[in-house]
């Protein structure tokens, strides 16, 4: 067995290397020790996979129940899996861009790496909504201090209102459990959820819908998405997209479905109308993107609301594949981030007017590029197949209409496959005729995005098998 | 073991000479299906695995119908690969070849699937590769907007087959195609209706049939041994096949007749565009949208047999023809068959194998289509062969009106003979002019094949010969001119059924409609800023009451006082 | 027993007696420093041994002791930086510096009206004082408008007391009972205003930022936090421990209070360029919270506010010594924020961090504070006012990281002095930095 706050140690062990470094001047690079770290935690991490984790309790405040306490939750190890490999990826694009202060930037980094590995273990409320702010408070600096010039301190600033708000909604249902069952800890609160009364019951699902509807995010409360996407450096986007977004997930599993599926199954046929709504929304929006990392960023709010529809099915198949739906779109949705930022690297720009023909320049570069497009599309042997799939399977039993954000999907190949065209086919602008292919070593990042999605892909069982999830 | 057939013609290239490997995949492919369904007639055997827990399992199945598609299937991707040899000589090899391979890994997976999820899977596959391959030319704007064309448009028939999945799959558990066959009569009539209806949607988009037919065309602009394989046994040919398989369910939600009628208007109105173009490759386009349309009606009138044969003679000289079109483009770089007339091409080598091509589209004797035709039409009632005999009659008009305009008179104009395109042409031809023999033991593949020469067939005989006289008169002949006045009320009716530009206006509206939510998202978002800017303005407005003058401090602190003391009164 | 109370008492008159026999023998006024640090040392060690002081007028309840220790503790940290800025100067400072902490540690204990407005007069004399620290005409000003309102308000405070004598017929904290409701609710309402006026509650609060502005920022960092935690605790001793009135009343008001305090404040921290101000402004939003602590009068919500105002005092002490630093070398408003790194790494993390806990970020003490009041908030119920304080917060949060937006972070080092005090400075900063995120240990409910 191993323990759990190994995951936690190593990147603080990270964080102080990190430090000494600095204070010591020591030849060896940030990089050297974050992705030395990273590697660690991975391996700690599938180790612990194979044979098992153990938990661990020691109270901090006994009087308010404030407890060190981790352990696994039924639903932790599919999302720990981003939580552990999505830095890791994103280490490849920090490694790049990031050339001023770079060891406050790791530090964040770490920071955010450790914290988001520990919001998926911690069974103390408390505990789990510290690592929740931490992760939020390092994003607002990445994106403050390392965004896109123009837009970074905009980005920043609404990422962090309309976020904030989510943790403080979510705090407050945090509070209310407290307060009505007498205790932070998640365990304890299943096993004594009679004892709230039916409408406070009421206000904390609506508390946690809100965290959801912000985090995930679902209209009307995606407008901070796509700025904070075009704000952030490639790596920030990565984890943004690949962990943060799935955060609302797991809070909305977690403590809203988990906790209180009556109340979800009162409000699910609204719930699943708004999803849609957003399903077909989203796309439609993005259709009208000329910013290739914009429309990444809302059709990423499309594949969240596909998985917020799901959950809000309530069925066994459904839950299943909001959560590999949501695993395989961290790594899809990650890489395809990296697509954008290599775009924007080699070429100069992202206007999707601006570029043409780089299949011919770029040939690895578009080989990714078309990887990475059929990949969100669903297309079989790649891993949102199975996902949409289970999706629709679900949200066809939950609610037939439901199945009319299949239109949002058609809408999504059309746009996707417009800029596949505006990219890389047709004419290379004169502007671009000097251009070069990615390096080996940028194809090896886009590579490591590839093994996951096609490992998921055809054998989503590993996903699926990893959880338990119990309504 | 089946599973080796679909893993066989993946197995890579990456070295300079892919074509040999993708050959030599598709030879072992062809073979081994040949034994297996030699060694497995009559027999069905499922091989199953397990995917997301057994629910999800994913099987395939080995019987007649699936592995005589097999057969089928691998026999025309190696015609086909080795017609490529020939054509794309000059292209990218290796890019092509993945692609051709993953098409064909494909297509012979989608006919021997026994799941309906891995039918689905290799349907998604069969799109994609597709996609790929029409584009394949990615600087010719036209050819990437075909592909993504036919993406979209094969995309909506994936959509709605993803919806009867979810439908099939939540009230009968289970995605087994003989299972949910079995357990038909668990279902309730609308429920049948829909998935019945979502599978038909489905097939008409990949089928190409009307209202989705406008892809096809537009496909053209691939290399041609794509289209070749995109028309003859792959691709088009899925969505039949997915009919012929779930023909029972189909018939058990009484939706026969719809596909009849889609079938008959998709072939009446795919003949007179047929008729209406001059382009070699669409018209081959169109008249595979109408062999199509045959098989669908075949299936409407519950002669799943006969589509079945249908298809497979189809598969045969539709490739061929399309060969011919290929070596025409690559050695006279020329597709339009008026300016091909001028080449006057009749006595190069090409013409026989292209004369039996045209007259198998046409269905005459003795040719294999012409007993294909036979066994087609058998389950038609008295309205279906009138039409039939309509339709016969356009299709021998425009098919001899293609042969004799581009084989007009003989002249010295010699096209070189290549060994790796005549090889494939040369068997195609005389597998079309012979195959008929087959019919002879093909009720000893497929249940309830037959077949019967009677009045119809010769009336169709009948109307095809006069198409082709009358093409020969007016296109050999070339008396057209003087008929101008004809041909120009046909152009503008013809131009009327075609809607094009209606795609496109969907496909702009949807574009208009993102361009409107997009503003609208801007404006929410700016609204967010804006109130954000409110609270700010109005914090510099309260600003102005903490101007640094005590007096206004003493005052403040009055009122508060007062104010306080208002409020206790009315709790005393 | 020699609690805290008696070695500030003593050790202030002894301090002015060697400080006039210093001025004889003109000896260096180092020494006075000396002794001053040595008595406030000597009397935070008495308080953690000994306890409060216990007798007539002054009398120790539950909290008391961690109180008056906080106060201690914060004190003696922030005349560490006055002691490090020692050389400018004069050693009158010294003494009043003591005498305003003795007048806070004995608001703290008061347990009658009488011995309430002394105590509070005490802190507040001195503070005139110490804000006219430093001879110049805008300490002047400050000074000037400190004495005129604060003055006014005690007028106030002493009226509503004699109205409840009237009503009660005593002055003590216990014994009241059997009131004639008139005089003694009006009495009550003004006595409020005097308190509110102390701890800059909306609409009394209008001096704070003017007075915060113009003092020297370790007095500023003292006011905020000492003296304000004073008029806090003293406003519940008042309300919770001794009154036998309809809490109703209290609770209306006070809620009404609390919450106009926090939005007025919050909007108007937003709009302000000066770094000092703005901080001023976010100290008096911070003090609604607690107000509100208090206003829900039991006893989950008088804990919470016990240790919100330990949180915020810790806090503001915090930002407004870090800030001190920045002033030092001519960094005041907003825009000046890119020099902070460059000038003091451990003070630009001290404010950074401060700014968070007093944002409510985990895990800094500021969001267990926050956690407590919305723990008994919830407790009683009020949903929507936990809703509105949220979006609130969330105000906050913008302008406290908005302050942190123009920072950059350069290597390159900009020609500060980093002499003996800058260290002195650096060194309580991160005393400080530890408490932030060590206090939640007293975290009680």
């Amino acid at each position: 067995m191993i323990q759990l706050i190994g995951l936690l140690l190593l990147p603080a062990i990270g964080i102080l290397a990190l430090i000494l470094r600095a204070a010591t001047n020591a030849r060896i690079s940030e990089e050297k020790i974050v992705a030395s770290v990273a590697i660690a935690t991975a391996f700690l991490f599938f180790f612990g996979v194979i044979i098992g984790f153990n938990g661990i309790s020691f109270p901090i405040i006994p009087s308010i129940n404030f407890s060190f306490t981790l352990g696994l939750t039924g639903i932790s190890i599919p999302f720990l899996l981003l939580a552990v490999i999505m830095p890791a990826l994103g280490l490849w694009s920090a490694y790049k861009e990031i050339n001023k202060n770079k060891t406050l930037f790791y530090i964040l980094y770490m920071f955010s790496y450790l914290s988001m590995i520990a919001v998926f273990i911690s069974t103390n409320l408390i505990l789990f909504f510290i690592f929740w702010e931490t992760i939020l408070i390092s994003f607002f600096f990445i994106i403050m201090f390392w965004g896109e010039k123009e837009i970074r301190r905009k980005a920043s600033m609404k990422f962090l209102i309309f976020t904030q708000f989510g943790s403080l909604t979510l705090l407050g249902a945090f509070i209310l459990l407290f307060v009505y069952t007498g205790s932070f800890n998640i365990n304890v609160i299943a096993t004594s959820i009679q004892t709230i009364p039916s409408y406070v019951a009421y206000v904390i699902f609506f508390f946690v819908l809100i965290t959801a509807f912000i985090k995930m995010p679902i209209f009307p409360f995606h407008s901070w998405l796509p700025d904070a996407h075009v704000g952030a450096p490639t790596a920030g986007s990565v984890l943004l997209a690949g962990v943060l977004l799935k955060l609302g997930g797991y809070a909305l599993l977690l403590f809203g479905i988990m906790l209180f599926p009556t109340i979800a199954g009162s409000l699910q046929i609204p719930l699943i109308a708004i999803a849609v709504f957003t399903a077909i929304y989203s796309t439609l929006a993005a259709s009208a993107q000329k910013d290739f990392k914009r429309l990444v960023a809302y059709s990423s709010i499309f594949y969240m609301s596909l998985a917020f529809l799901v959950i809000m099915s309530l069925n066994y198949i459904g839950q299943n594949g909001a959560i590999v739906l949501i695993v395989s779109h961290g790594f899809i949705v990650g890489m395809l981030f990296v697509l954008a930022g290599l775009l924007k690297e080699k070429t100069g720009t992202r206007d999707l007017d601006k570029l043409g023909g780089l299949m011919l320049k770029m040939p690895l570069y578009a080989f990714f590029v078309i990887f990475g497009v059929l990949a969100t599309l669903g297309v079989p042997g790649l891993s949102n197949f199975p996902g949409e799939l289970l999706v629709f399977i679900g949200a066809y039993a939950a609610y037939p209409l439901a199945l009319l954000s299949l239109f949002a999907v058609l809408i999504a190949t059309n746009y996707y496959l417009s800029a596949v065209k505006r990219i890389l086919f047709v004419s290379v602008p004169k502007r671009l005729a000097k251009i070069k292919d990615i390096s080996p070593w940028d194809a090896m990042q886009l590579a490591m995005f590839s093994i996951f999605i096609v490992i998921i892909g055809i054998l989503p069982s590993v996903i699926v098998n990893s959880f338990n999830f119990v309504v | 073991m089946l599973a080796s057939l679909v893993i066989i013609p993946l197995i890579g290239e990456r070295v300079i000479k892919s074509y040999l490997i993708a050959i030599a995949a598709t030879i072992i492919s062809l073979v081994t299906s040949i034994i297996f369904s030699v060694a497995y007639f009559g027999t069905s055997i499922v091989e199953s695995f397990p995917w997301i827990g057994s629910a999800f399992s994913l099987s395939l199945i080995g019987s007649n119908l699936t592995l005589t598609s097999a057969v089928l299937v691998s026999f025309v991707s190696l015609m086909v690969l080795l017609f490529s040899v020939f054509y794309m000589k000059k292209e990218p090899q290796e890019r092509y070849y993945t692609e051709m391979s993953l098409f064909i890994a494909s297509m012979l997976g989608l006919v021997l699937s026994g799941s309906l999820l891995l039918f689905y899977i290799f349907w998604e596959l069969v799109g994609v590769s597709s996609y790929l391959l029409i584009g394949f030319w990615y600087k010719k704007e036209r050819a990437v907007a075909a592909g993504k064309k036919a993406l979209v448009m094969t995309r909506i028939g994936d959509v709605a087959f993803l919806a009867a999945l979810a439908v099939i799959f939540i009230n009968l558990n289970t995605f087994s195609i003989s299972t949910i066959l079995q357990s038909l009569t668990n279902l309730s009539q609308p429920l049948l209706l829909l998935i019945s209806s979502l599978i038909i949607i489905a097939a008409l988009s990949k089928s190409a049939q009307f209202p989705f037919y406008t892809w096809l065309p537009d496909a053209m602009e691939g290399p041609t041994p794509v289209s070749a394989l995109l028309h003859s046994a792959t691709m088009v040919a899925a969505g039949a096949y997915l009919l012929i398989l779930l023909s029972p369910l189909i018939t058990a939600a009484g939706l026969d007749i719809i596909i009849t009628i889609v079938g008959l208007l998709t072939a009446f109105l795919a003949a007179l565009l047929a008729l209406n173009n001059t382009h070699f490759k669409r018209i081959l386009a169109y008249s595979t949208i109408e062999s199509l349309a045959f098989m669908f009606m075949a299936i409407g009138t519950v002669n799943t047999a006969g589509a079945m044969f249908y298809l497979i003679t189809h598969a045969l000289f539709k490739s061929l023809l399309f060969f011919v079109s290929g070596v025409l483009a690559v050695t006279l770089g020329i597709q339009d068959i008026y300016a091909l007339r001028s080449k006057r091409l009749l006595s190069s080598w090409l013409s026989i194998p292209a004369a039996i091509g045209f007259a198998s589209l046409a269905g005459l004797p003795p040719f294999m289509s012409f007993f294909a035709h036979a066994s087609l039409t058998i389950g038609f009632n008295l309205y279906e062969s009138i039409l039939f005999v309509i339709i016969a009659f356009l299709t021998a008009l425009f098919s001899f009106r293609a042969f004799f305009l581009i084989f007009n008179k003989r002249s010295n104009q010699k096209i070189e003979m290549r060994f790796s395109a005549a090889i494939p042409i040369y068997i195609l031809a005389s597998l079309s002019a012979a195959g008929g023999a087959i019919v002879i033991v093909f009720n000893r593949v497929l249940l309830n094949f037959a077949y019967s020469i009677d009045i119809f067939t010769l009336a169709t005989i009948m109307s095809t010969i006069i198409g082709i006289v009358i093409a020969y008169e007016l296109f050999y002949l070339n008396r057209i001119d003087k008929l101008y006045s004809i041909r120009h009320i046909t152009d503008k009716l013809i131009s009327r059924i075609s809607y094009d530009s209606l795609i496109t206006d969907v496909g702009n509206l949807v574009v208009h409609m993102g361009n409107v939510v997009a503003k609208f998202d801007a404006l929410m978002s700016r609204f967010y800023e804006g109130s954000a800017y409110t609270a700010l303005f109005m914090s510099s407005k309260s600003r102005k009451l903490e101007n640094g003058d005590t007096h206004s401090y003493i005052i403040a602190i009055l009122i508060g006082a007062i104010a306080i003391l208002a409020v206790a009164t009315v709790f005393i | 027993m020699i609690n805290a109370e008696y070695v500030l008492f003593a050790g202030v008159l002894g301090l002015i007696a060697i400080d006039l026999l210093r001025r004889r023998l003109s000896v260096s006024k180092d020494i006075i420093h000396w002794i001053t640090l040595s008595i406030l040392i000597a009397a935070f060690a008495s308080e953690i041994l000994f306890g409060n002081l216990n007798v007539n007028f002054f009398a120790s309840i539950q909290y008391t002791q961690f109180i008056n220790g906080f106060i201690l503790f914060l004190s003696l940290i922030i005349y560490g930086f006055l002691f490090a800025d020692s050389k400018e100067f004069d050693t009158l400072i010294d003494a009043l510096f003591i005498f305003a902490v003795l007048g806070a540690t004995l608001v703290v204990l008061a347990s009658n009206f009488i011995s309430l407005i002394i105590s509070i007069e005490m802190i507040s004399i001195a503070s005139y004082g110490l804000v006219f620290f430093q001879k110049s005409n805008s300490r002047m000003e400050g000074a000037m408008k400190y004495v005129v309102v604060s003055f006014l308000s005690v007028i106030i405070m002493i009226f509503g007391v004699s109205l409840i004598f009237g009503g009660a017929g005593t002055l003590s904290f216990s014994s009241i009972s059997n009131v004639n409701y008139l005089p003694f609710i009006s009495g009550l309402a003004l006595v409020i205003v005097g308190l509110a006026f102390k701890s800059t509650i909306v609409p009394f609060h209008m001096w704070a930022p003017d007075v915060y502005e113009a003092s020297n920022s370790t007095i500023t960092a003292f006011l905020s936090s000492v003296s304000k935690a004073a008029g806090l605790v003293a406003m519940m001793r008042v309300f919770f421990f001794a009154l036998p009135v309809s809490s109703q009343f209290i609770e209306v008001i006070f809620v009404i209070l609390a919450v106009a305090t926090i939005f007025f404040a919050s909007f108007l921290a937003t709009v302000q360029d000066r770094i000092k101000r703005l901080l001023a402004y976010s100290s008096i939003a911070q003090a609604g919270f607690a107000f509100i602590g208090i206003a829900l009068l039991n006893y989950i919500a008088v804990s919470a506010a016990v240790f919100y105002i330990f949180t915020f005092a810790v806090a503001d002490a915090l930002v407004f010594l870090a800030y001190k630093i920045f002033e030092d070398n001519k960094i005041i408003y907003k825009n000046d924020a890119t020099r902070m790194f460059s000038t003091s790494k451990i003070a630009t993390a001290g404010l950074f961090l401060g700014i968070l806990s007093l944002a409510g970020v985990p895990p800094t003490i500021g969001f267990f504070g926050k956690l407590a009041i919305f723990v008994s908030l919830l407790s009683k119920g009020y949903i929507y006012l936990v809703l509105a304080l949220f979006v609130i917060i969330l105000f906050s949060t913008f302008y406290y990281l908005g302050l942190l937006r123009e920072m950059e972070f350069s290597s390159k080092k900009v020609a500060t002095k980093r002499n003996f005090k800058l260290k002195i400075k650096e060194a309580l900063i991160i005393i400080l930095i530890i408490t932030l995120f060590t206090g939640a240990a007293f975290a009680v409910f």
